[in-house]
């Protein structure tokens, strides 16, 4: 079952998901089929090495017309390898039959000539990937043109500065500017003022995607990653903040919660049976909490998490942790579902893995928290679903107008287009609502409790 | 024409939409709809699944069978004569586009892509201001249906675009769907530069090529591209969905993009009216608004304005104020919030209460009003174009690309948001209210969602499609209002006569007012204004003729200045303002009085 699909489920218990774990980029699968992983465990490996293209105008280096170039001003041919500062181009004039001028463009990188565009004056140096090193040294002194001494006055950077590929390295102001930029994404390792050189790290920047919850390999996807079987308990929340995380379930109860915060909670998942303040997120935070789940949180205290005013677009924001899952919405009297919190309580000083990642669009991604199930289940358990026909003895919770949250049983299902007044119409059922009253609401507007 | 039957299709993301026309010489009948999900995902993985099932739910309604016995769609004299279909599944046709200039190149192959009826997944151009390895990581994870490539001017710029097609290279892009295939990419940018294009390209995309779409700085040529990218569409995206190419052997003519059929239809209107036109399609995620001006189609899609999934984005993009603006009651902002996150995370919930409804109203006023300023930021003149040296010198007639309201004959409005107001009234508010029309316009709705219909069957058969309109799109009325007002407040603008069969009312109209006359069915009245000298009412002689042929039509005079929204005054809205929208004056009144909305 897809995540998509699983998201008509409220509440699955003892339930057998399939969880596809892989990169987007191509990258070494550290499994194999039927291997038994960790929640923590690397599944595929990414290295970043992309063979990047460098574009090098050599007839604008020389400062030439592209059909002034020769085919011998070219020193190199397509399949060459080029080392980094290698010329590729050296063009040699003569003027007034006394001085003779020697222009060269040389290669930013070391890698191989892909192609020659000579009515164009471009060259194409493909980064390889086996010739690829990890520091590269840029003669500033030779390129601003003047001694090595000097280089800091026209050094833009410093030692241990992070720079960006095509970032200004060094810059000469004067009548003709000159700069030299970095080749590459990388960082200063030492500026040589003997030799007028400045070395640049590259950065090596990879990543890893792990098992995310404890289960056996199904699939393994070549190259990408792995399917990872596990028997899980499964909570759908509605919203949530942050990504993927896990730690132990601290289960908090009702009532007053912010005093109860210290460092002792550093990397538990704690659960409130009511709404969640800001003030309780930032001082969770400071204490190195894992995770919250909570019933719900007012709105401004999503704005106030996500700092001023948020982009409350459809995809929830990615913070600093903790990773927080709300299980009902946003509003002020909310109340986890019974069923839900009793599930959490169950599992309280127990391992979870929650993901709070939301997509509010067509093929929904709703948060969701797991729990392994029980050693001796054998399949799927009891199952809620959240949506579908509704029908007379349901317990629903209403989602729209004066009874928001409200809960209730419907007593009433009323499938023709029934008129509520001011031009408001559609299928709708009668609820009786817990604590007394009834309700006719349109069935869009009322949920399934799980 | 002998009682034909039409079955046009259109499969969208959720729901697949089925509606059984039938045509003959007087004119067309909608016979049945019906709708059934959408089944392209797991677990049944084919589209015609959700196709069957419509069409069974359609056949009580149906004069002749629409099913053989093996459950095929019935084809012949005495069953479906025309099967189209368009479609919106899996969230349309998404193209990556890439250009040489923002402003030049990049903007026409943008306006390629929304005309064609496609989602732009991203723009790359060479100065965007990112990284190579950045721009080669974010094209290979785009994963588009297609590629249009773009860039130069003929004889223009050639180094750029071979720079662009090495980084298209370095990504090895994929297409969505069918992993091992290659992915088509169209090349519509400088003719010089195809063969340094095509050499470091050929090995990595399916390479197409079509006329320059700016072969000029001022010239843009759409139109070949736009019909190459739905011909691209049909042959390789399409195929490799799941279960198209059951579709695909069923139709009689191409799939298109859902919008794509929706702009066709508005094109056919505007060329049967011979004037401009406008078009809103107010969705959950995303409003499109097309526009005809001088016989050109243009679209455009606001991704993140819509009335369910993106409500969030359309309160923070439009501020709180300015939705309260337009309610007759107080409201908090922080209320506004509450309310907008709630319906983001439950999009399918409907208005349970009249504050609900009227505040649902007033954010789709705000969508619209937002989509209006995005499409004419991006329809306006083109980029680039050499004016002459002294204004006024240049005698020869140039074509119109700019919009402009006093020249929209009229607004054609679909959505849940306009379907579902209760009252026709209402949406017509709605799209006065957000794109305040100047002149005399009409309003249609599209109550159905039937205009991707009957673009469809447009593309095979306009006279059918055109047949169908009054099946489809419903009058709301006319809107007439001056062009240019620059009157005080309260001041009398014109004295409006309308005078039909046993019909006569004379209306003045003030600045800042408005007032809703019920025209009489079926009667030809004749519209003239007197003493209104005073301002522009755009239309000729100060003289119209109306037509009513929907019960309940209205003609709207409306004395408030442009745009509406900017003359609104401090909320909240005057009752008087709201109640001619079609909304119980009496209920309003007591939610004016009932005190600050959710407090």
């Amino acid at each position: 079952m897809s995540r998509t699909a699983e998201q008509h489920w409220r509440l699955q218990q003892n339930v057998t998901l399939r969880r596809r774990r892989a990169a987007s980029l191509p990258g070494r699968v550290m499994v194999q089929e039927g291997d038994l992983v960790e929640a923590g465990q690397e599944i595929v490996r990414v290295r970043e090495m992309f063979s990047v293209p460098h574009l090098v105008n050599v007839a604008r280096r020389v400062e030439e017309r592209p059909s002034r170039l020769s085919q011998e001003d070219y020193n190199v041919k397509e399949g060459d390898r080029v080392r980094a500062g290698e010329t590729l181009l050296e063009v040699k004039r003569s003027t007034l039959m006394v001085f003779r001028s020697i222009r060269r463009a040389k290669s930013p990188v070391a890698g191989v000539v892909e192609s020659i565009y000579r009515e164009l004056g471009l060259v194409l140096i493909r980064e390889d990937r086996k010739q690829e090193t990890a520091s590269v040294t840029l003669d500033i002194a030779e390129r601003i043109g003047c001694s090595g001494d000097d280089i800091t006055d026209y050094l833009r950077v410093e030692e241990g500065e992070e720079v960006q590929q095509g970032q200004i390295i060094a810059v000469d102001q004067g009548d003709v500017r000159r700069s030299v930029l970095a080749p590459y994404d990388g960082q200063i390792g030492r500026i040589d003022r003997l030799k007028g050189a400045v070395v640049l790290q590259r950065s090596v920047t990879g990543f890893s995607v792990d098992a995310f919850v404890p289960g056996r390999v199904a699939e393994v996807i070549p190259k990408r990653g792995a399917v990872i079987e596990s028997q899980m308990n499964r909570i759908c929340g509605i919203y949530g903040i942050g990504g993927e995380c896990r730690g132990t379930l601290r289960v908090l109860g009702h009532g007053s919660i912010a005093s109860r915060l210290d460092k002792s909670m550093h990397g538990l998942v704690l659960v409130t049976e009511d709404i969640v303040t800001a003030d309780f997120i930032f001082e969770a935070r400071q204490c190195g909490v894992t995770a919250i789940i909570a019933a719900g949180m007012r709105v401004d205290c999503l704005y106030d998490v996500a700092g001023g005013t948020p982009d409350v677009t459809i995809d929830s924001p990615h913070l600093p942790g903790p990773t927080v899952v709300l299980t009902e919405g946003f509003g002020e009297q909310l109340r986890m579902d019974g069923r839900i919190y009793a599930m959490l309580s169950k599992f309280d000083g127990e391992q979870a893995y929650l993901d709070g990642t939301t997509q509010i669009r067509a093929g929904v991604v709703r948060p969701e928290i797991l729990l392994p199930a029980e050693d001796d289940c054998t399949g799927e358990g009891a199952l809620r679903k959240a949506q579908g026909e509704l029908k007379s003895g349901d317990r629903v919770v209403v989602l729209r107008g004066p009874q928001f949250m409200r809960r209730g049983i419907i007593i009433r299902v009323l499938h023709r287009n029934v008129q509520l007044g001011f031009g408001i119409s559609g299928p709708a059922a009668r609820v009786r609502l817990d604590g007394g009253g009834e309700v006719v609401a349109l069935q869009a507007n009322l949920e399934r409790e799980v | 024409m002998h009682n034909v039957q039409l079955l046009a299709l259109d499969i969208g993301s959720t729901t697949t939409k089925a509606r059984l026309f039938c045509v003959d010489e007087s004119g067309g009948k909608l016979i049945a709809a019906a709708d059934s999900p959408t089944t392209v995902e797991a677990p049944e993985e084919d589209v015609m699944v959700g196709v069957i099932k419509a069409v069974e739910s359609m056949q009580r309604k149906a004069p002749g069978s629409l099913l053989t016995e093996d459950g095929e769609i019935a084809r012949g004299p005495d069953a479906v004569k025309m099967l189209t279909a368009s479609s919106s599944a899996g969230g349309g046709l998404q193209v990556l586009v890439t250009g040489v200039w923002r402003k030049m190149t990049a903007e026409s192959a943008q306006r390629a892509v929304l005309g064609a009826g496609g989602v732009v997944l991203d723009v790359h151009h060479v100065n965007d201001g990112r990284l190579s390895s950045e721009r080669v990581k974010q094209i290979r994870a785009a994963r588009p249906d297609m590629i249009l490539m773009t860039g130069g001017t003929e004889g223009g710029q050639v180094s750029q675009l071979v720079a662009m097609a090495e980084w298209l290279r370095s990504a090895d892009p994929r297409p969505r769907y069918g992993d091992q295939s290659r992915i088509p990419l169209l090349y519509a940018g400088n003719s010089q530069a195809l063969p340094l294009v095509r050499k470091a390209l050929q090995d990595s995309v399916q390479l197409y090529v079509c006329e320059n779409v700016r072969p000029k700085p001022g010239e843009e040529n759409l139109e070949p591209v736009r019909d190459r990218i739905q011909q691209l569409f049909m042959e390789h995206v399409m195929s490799h969905a799941p279960g198209y190419t059951g579709v695909l052997q069923r139709v009689d003519g191409p799939i298109l993009p859902t919008p794509g059929a929706f702009g066709i239809m508005i094109k056919q209107l505007a060329e049967k009216l011979r004037a401009d036109v406008l078009g809103v399609d107010i969705g959950g995620a995303t409003t499109d608004i097309f526009s005809v001006i001088g016989g050109k189609l243009n679209r455009t899609v606001s991704a993140s304005l819509g009335m369910s999934y993106s409500i969030s984005n359309v309160i923070s993009s439009a501020g709180e104020e300015n939705i309260a603006r337009w309610l007759p009651f107080d409201v908090s902002p922080g209320m506004l919030r509450e309310w907008a996150v709630s319906k983001m995370i439950r999009p399918t919930t409907l208005p349970q209460t009249p504050s609900d409804l009227l505040v649902e109203h007033a954010a789709a006023r705000e969508a619209i009003r937002l989509a209006l300023q995005h499409h004419r930021r991006l329809v306006g003149e083109l980029k680039g174009k050499r004016r002459p040296p002294v204004a006024g010198l240049l005698k020869e007639p140039t074509a119109r690309s700019e919009l402009s309201l006093p020249d929209v004959e009229a607004i054609i409005a679909s959505g849940g948001v306009l379907s579902h107001a209760g009252d026709a009234r209402r949406a017509m508010g709605m799209v006065v209210d957000a794109l305040s029309p100047e002149g005399l316009t009409r309003v249609l709705l599209d109550r159905g969602f039937m205009m991707p219909h009957l673009g469809a069957i447009a593309d095979m058969d306009e006279d059918a499609a055109l047949k169908l309109v009054p099946q489809v799109l419903v009058s709301a009325g006319w809107c007439l209002s001056p062009t240019k007002n620059d009157a005080a407040p309260g001041e009398v603008l014109g004295d409006v006569h309308l005078r039909g069969e046993g019909f006569s009312v004379c209306q003045p109209v003030r600045c800042g007012e408005m007032s809703m006359v019920q025209l009489p069915y079926g009667v030809v009245i004749e519209v003239s204004i007197e003493d209104g000298s005073r301002v522009d009412w755009g239309i000729r002689e100060a003289q119209a003729t109306l037509e009513s042929r929907n019960k309940g039509e209205v003609l709207l005079l409306d004395g408030r200045k442009r745009p509406v929204g900017e003359h609104m005054g401090n909320p909240p809205r005057p009752v008087q303002q709201v109640s001619p929208f079609g909304y119980n004056a009496e209920v309003l009144e007591n939610l004016r009085t009932g005190g600050v909305w959710g407090e």
